[in-house]
């Protein structure tokens, strides 16, 4: 009982952005009653709270964010404070992994980077490949990965005939990879166009688009 | 302050600086505040007459702006033709503690890098009023300025040009092969100088309703 109170109250810090109160849950608990899995559990329901009211337009995109910045210091104080430096998380191996990057020749990676947050915090395992990289780096880590998604983010128009020849080489080498793709340029239609599995309008509607392509109980 | 908040406020999606919940302004106030400590301008700009022109492009001395829209633009303007070229970078330190916060706070950077937006436009439109405040050119009148990849102006080759005109790299300001400029907060633009100037855009006549750059309903 006392755990379940703990967990309810990570999950409000998280969503109400507020650190002080993350850190006095933190306190309460004992690792050998709590496990990693229960506290991201908690920390992810905060972050899902925070995406309903950004649906609804309770929040804007900065109390979305500042519940993204919540979620990751939970994950750290988790990490650093009561399981050590590598915690062995079960499950996390069955995790679904997903590649994200943006493309050669762009180098604005700020929807990026809060795609990745968010996609950490729904329960993917995600490889950040940072900024304009070359299509062979993005082939090399579906090789090692064995991803089920690739996310590329392109903020440009004239990266986008690179982006379309990645897809097709992404297509015949991992057909079992599904591609997603977001940016100012795109659109569900232009999506379709180039080659992609979907179309991810923000980060606020990624998840759902990934979850039709890659379920979280994928192994 | 008034004047950075309220335009901060609305990039990263308040209506206003006043409807910034309190606890988050303060926030908001004090990335601000650490973002004025990063600005590190510099910019770099050129003047050429125009030496040709068709209905596809504009020609000075050293550069080809290849945009039949603001080629037509011409035919609302009276002879003798500028074109005054410029860019301009916040710096590479701007870039850097953006990056930076990304690891530490989504907010932070991502307010940051609304206010590095905001001042970059800011800076750009105080080097334009300076441009066309030099004695030089107290006897022009001035277009708006306008950007590879406004308009017809492709991405590229515009910004080759520009580029290859003005050698920004003196400033510390590269061009990727895409376009992208690197540091990211960073600007290159044209401005045209005419006699008379009756048309400062062509957006009066371009069909393009939901143009991001239009500035004529």
């Amino acid at each position: 009982m006392k755990n379940r109170l703990i967990m309810t109250s990570m999950e409000d810090s998280v969503f109400l952005y507020a650190p002080e109160k993350l850190h006095e849950a933190f306190q309460q608990i004992k690792s050998d009653t709590c496990s990693p899995g229960d506290i991201l559990t908690a920390l992810a329901r905060g972050i899902d709270k925070a995406r309903k009211h950004f649906r609804t337009g309770t929040y804007s995109i900065p109390e979305f964010l500042l519940a993204i910045d919540a979620y990751r210091e939970g994950v750290n104080l988790m990490k650093h404070h009561l399981f050590g430096k590598q915690p062995k998380e079960a499950g996390d191996e069955q995790k679904p992994h997903i590649v994200i990057g943006v493309v050669e020749g762009d180098v604005h990676d700020m929807g990026k980077n809060i795609v990745s947050a968010v996609m950490e915090a729904c329960g993917y395992r995600v490889l950040d490949m940072g900024n304009n990289v070359p299509n062979d780096l993005f082939l090399d880590a579906l090789t090692t990965t064995n991803a089920g998604v690739l996310a590329l983010s392109c903020m440009m128009s004239t990266p986008m005939d690179n982006m379309k020849g990645l897809i097709g080489m992404v297509k015949k080498l991992f057909p079992k990879t599904a591609v997603i793709v977001g940016g100012a340029p795109f659109d569900a239609n232009l999506a379709l166009r180039i080659g992609a599995d979907g179309y991810a309008e923000s980060a606020i509607a990624i998840p759902e688009e990934t979850r039709k392509l890659l379920p979280l109980s994928t192994v | 302050m008034d004047y950075l908040l309220s335009h901060v406020a609305q990039k990263v999606g308040y209506p206003s600086g006043e409807t910034i919940p309190e606890d988050k302004k303060k926030k908001v106030q004090s990335i601000i505040e650490k973002g004025l400590t990063c600005i590190e301008t510099r910019y770099i700009y050129k003047a050429t007459p125009v030496v040709s022109r068709d209905s596809l492009s504009i020609s000075g001395k050293g550069i080809v702006i290849e945009s039949p829209k603001w080629a037509t633009l011409l035919n609302h303007m009276q002879a003798p033709f500028i074109l005054y070229c410029f860019t301009l970078t916040l710096g590479k330190k701007m870039d850097e503690v953006i990056q930076a916060s990304q690891e530490t706070s989504l907010f932070e950077a991502f307010v940051m890098d609304a206010f590095g937006s905001v001042i970059t436009e800011y800076e750009a439109d105080q080097l334009a009023h300076y441009l066309t405040g030099r004695p030089e050119a107290q006897l022009y009148e001035f277009s708006r300025r306008f950007s590879p990849g406004y308009c017809d102006w492709k991405l590229q080759p515009g910004q080759d040009r520009l580029f290859h005109f003005l050698k920004p790299e003196a400033i510390g300001l590269t061009c990727l092969s895409s376009g992208a400029m690197v540091p990211v907060k960073s600007i290159s633009a044209v401005m045209i100088a005419a006699r008379k100037v009756k048309k400062t855009s062509p957006c009066f006549f371009c069909n393009e309703d939901a143009c991001a750059h239009r500035r004529w309903k």
